[in-house]
């Protein structure tokens, strides 16, 4: 006897469509974010101060006020190697996003290491 | 009145390639689904080129006015709780961090230096590739 194929149709139908509505396809990806205590104490911070303050004004590079690209030249003659931790301290009125396209912008000029720094009130 | 009515057999031969395909699209969509809870709070991640993929960690939750979440616990005092005996059970668990784009970026420095005091490390933030 043949068995009718209607039944496991209609199953297999609904596994279908169960799992189209319920998969999530979104291009979530990840940044890694560090705090500067545990960085510290793995990798003893080296050479020139680096500390670039954001504010919702724009960014400062151990106080001086410049654009994000002078920022990023000036940080280069800082460092002795590209891995050097660079100390990234928000200000009152920073967005997440504004502080993740920076981190962003750092990565992709090749420093990957940027440690967030509380601002001391 | 006589209908005529397509042959059985024809009609058998016609649902096998569909159940076929079915089948592979079954698969398909079993293989590449992923089954995340949805965020307890309304959160919108970040924007970011970074392509590093999404690890299988639990998520802790930054909303865009500073509430905190994690494995349905809400609330500062209550999270920060229960991560440190998560801390306990998992130890050198990876942790993602879904913070919204708009939260204060002073409120995630601040978050992430309380994480490195109970002992987490190994934060990654989820983002949205842009």
């Amino acid at each position: 006897m043949r068995p009718s194929l209607t039944p496991m149709i209609d199953v297999v139908f609904l596994l279908l469509v169960f799992f189209m509505l319920a998969a999530q396809y979104s291009r979530e990806a990840t940044l890694t974010v560090r705090a500067t205590p545990q960085s510290i104490s793995n990798t003893p911070y080296v050479g020139p101060p680096r500390l670039v303050d954001v504010t919702p004004e724009g960014l400062l590079l151990n106080g001086v006020n410049m654009p994000r690209d002078a920022v990023t030249a000036q940080l280069s003659t800082l460092m002795e190697a590209p891995t050097d931790t660079i100390l990234v301290r928000a200000a009152q009125g920073v967005s997440v996003q504004t502080l993740v396209d920076l981190l962003d912008h750092f990565t992709d000029a090749g420093f990957p290491n940027a440690a967030l720094v509380e601002a001391r009130e | 009145m006589k209908l005529n009515r397509p042959e059985r057999d024809r009609m058998d031969i016609g649902l096998v390639p569909m159940i076929n395909v079915v089948f592979l699209l079954l698969i398909f969509f079993l293989m590449t689904a992923r089954l995340v809870p949805p965020p307890p709070m309304d959160i919108l991640a970040p924007e970011a080129n970074s392509e590093a993929a999404r690890r299988d960690a639990d998520t802790l939750y930054l909303s865009r006015t500073g509430t905190l979440a994690f494995n349905a616990v809400t609330g500062e005092a209550a999270v920060m709780d229960a991560l440190a005996q998560w801390t306990q059970t998992c130890v050198a668990c990876p942790l993602d961090l879904m913070a919204d784009q708009g939260a204060s970026a002073r409120d995630l420095t601040a978050l992430l230096s309380q994480l490195g005091a109970i002992g987490v490390e190994n934060i990654a933030l989820v983002t949205v590739q842009k």
